[in-house]
């Protein structure tokens, strides 16, 4: 009798072994452990018990398959009493069946559910996600190597004992990244909170499956998911880093829908509204200002009188005397969104009777995006390439957040009308002796004196302005 | 495998370890040598998993001299008590199905 050496019963052994597990694993790696442990002994065994000890000669067209094949053989000459031809490589299949099948008969008696169907199909039609999947696999098992003596140390294991407990919250970030990602397209912009109700609700579903997913629940019965998540999670982190960070340091994006530049400008202006309670005097910052309401940047001001009736042309100054501009001058180079109203603004400042920009009287009408021209300012300064609106095109009012103030005021005890008009052309001078305001006052007045002079044509272009404003000749004005 | 031994695979598994604690193949052999022939080698192995998972079996690991170690399987208390249920029921079952087909191939 020839014996076949252990070496290579054992190698066929571990070969039909793993086929087996192969053919089970979208168990999972622990049921598949438990289901096959010891598997190899028991093949081991039963092929030891075959007549002829392991060596197991195969035919290449068995009627019956398993039990039946045995038979007592010589070295090659198995085939001479007209059966199949011999080979002398051991096929565990002809004694045990083919490794898929055995792998259902063990499933099916371990009370296990079903392989999912597809589960034993060759990749056809999915070629691409597998491909993408196989090398992610072999990117992961590579990773895994690098960081195995780390997470093997106390330290290491310490530490990723912590991760692990912070899944939850990566989970959430998980589902929000996804939407965040799938929304952009639609012009859906990157923040915490969506606006949109539908997006709003798509992003608790996204976040409760994304949690569900994390605790092993609700995921489709497929081997394939387990891995597309894992290959989804990835993208997601990765996509995570930027979006977070954009986020953060955005804070509320209000009234914003493009635009270029916008990111410095409204950094900048948040930072400034950081310290907008402190004296400082933004000296050779023009434009970095802007007003803000509860964190959030104020694009357009409505005034009310005393019986909460709508003022226009309402010019507006803080208590050092200085113009209250929403729109700082870099503002004025971007776009803005306008509650109740679809499209991309650019808000435009009235005019001074001589010609200047008047940013501080309110409410700023506004053009939309499509209706202006950018032109490049002369000086190269980046910040004066803003959009003027086309010829023949007229700035819009912007609809009122409501037709009368909730709250009317009664008519006594209401001198602050006068006074502020007096306080102001009065104030400006004091204060001009300070240095400080002088400058700033104006917001194109780099020259001193303009101030006390510019304030009276402002005042003056109020009622003549109400119907017809401006023409679009800003960058003359600009370079003076 | 018949759906018949199928139905009382359990049983037979149950009483084979009772009989003496045994690991896979063990168990399987003896099935075999007790006459149950057509029984699948996974069959019996996954039946062992789902009574060792229902708590019916325990398991221990005995080191081999050669060759990889083996995983025996003991029965339990609940593991009696389940096999005495089915023992019970079997031989009910069988005094009935007896009877039918004894009537049957009277009336035949």
């Amino acid at each position: 009798m020839v014996t076949t050496g252990t070496d290579t019963l054992a190698a066929h052994v571990r070969g039909y072994a793993q086929a087996v597990r192969l053919h089970l694993s979208d168990l999972g790696p622990d049921v598949v452990e438990d289901l096959t442990d010891g598997l190899e002994a028991d093949l081991t065994d039963a092929l030891l018990d075959l007549p002829d000890q392991g060596r197991v000669p195969v035919p290449v067209s068995d009627p019956r398959g398993p039990r039946e094949v045995p038979q007592r053989s010589e070295d090659t000459s198995w085939g001479e009493g007209g059966g199949g031809p011999v080979t002398t490589v051991l096929d565990l299949a002809a004694v045990f069946g083919p490794a898929a099948a055995y792998a259902v008969e063990l499933r099916s008696a371990a009370g296990l559910a079903p392989a999912a169907v597809g589960e034993y199909r060759p990749p056809r039609r999915w070629a691409v996600g597998r491909g993408i999947v196989a090398a992610y696999e072999a990117v992961a098992e590579r990773w895994r190597a690098v960081w195995r003596p780390f997470a093997s140390s106390p330290a290491g294991s310490a530490i990723l004992d912590f991760l692990k407990t912070l899944a939850p919250a990566w989970w959430i970030l998980r589902g929000w990244v996804v939407v965040t990602v799938l929304l952009f397209p639609f012009g859906m912009s990157v923040r915490l909170w969506p606006y949109d109700r539908a997006a709003q609700f798509l992003m608790i579903v996204a976040i409760v499956v994304s949690v569900q997913w994390g605790r092993g629940k609700w995921l489709p019965r497929r081997s394939w998911a387990p891995r597309l998540l894992m290959v989804a999670s990835v993208g997601a982190a990765v996509a995570a880093v930027p979006l977070v960070l954009y986020v953060a340091s955005a804070g509320q994006p209000y009234d914003y829908a493009g635009g270029s530049g916008y990111d410095a400008g409204f950094n900048d202006g948040y930072n400034q509204a950081q310290f907008a309670t402190s004296p400082v005097d933004y000296l050779g910052e023009p434009g970095s200002d802007g007003v803000w309401v509860d964190g959030m940047q104020v694009s357009n001001l409505f005034a009310f009188d005393q019986d909460g009736n709508p003022l226009r042309n309402v010019q507006l100054f803080d208590d050092r005397g200085r113009p209250v501009r929403t729109i700082s001058d870099q503002g004025a180079s971007q776009t803005w969104a306008v509650p109740d109203l679809p499209g991309d603004w650019v808000f435009q400042p009235a005019f001074a009777g001589d010609g200047r920009e008047r940013w501080n009287v309110y409410p700023l009408q506004a053009v939309e995006l499509e209706d202006t021209e950018t032109v490049f300012d002369e000086d190269g300064d980046g910040w004066n390439d803003r959009p003027v609106p086309l010829t023949g095109v007229r700035p819009q009012s912007m609809p009122w957040p409501f037709l009368k103030a909730p709250t009317e005021i009664p008519s006594k005890g209401s001198p602050a009308a006068p006074a502020d008009e007096e306080g102001a052309t009065e104030e400006e001078p004091g204060d001009g002796t300070e240095v400080s305001p002088e400058p700033s006052a104006p917001a194109t007045g780099d020259q001193p004196g303009v101030a006390p002079g510019g304030d009276r044509p402002a005042s003056g272009t109020v009622p003549g302005g109400s119907t017809g404003v401006p023409t679009p000749t800003l960058e003359a004005t600009d370079a003076d | 495998m018949t759906q018949l031994l199928k139905g009382v695979l359990d049983a037979a598994v149950l009483a084979v370890v009772e009989q003496e604690d045994g690991y896979g193949y063990d168990v399987l052999r003896r099935l075999r040598a007790a006459g149950l022939q057509d029984i699948g080698d996974a069959s019996v192995y996954g039946t062992l998993r789902r009574l060792y998972a229902a708590g019916a079996l325990t398991s221990y690991v005995v080191p081999s001299d050669e060759g990889p170690h083996r995983k025996y399987y003991g029965i339990t208390a609940h593991g009696r008590a389940m096999l005495g249920t089915q023992r019970k029921e079997w031989q009910e079952f069988t005094g009935t199905v007896a009877g039918l087909l004894g009537n049957r191939n009277e009336a035949a």
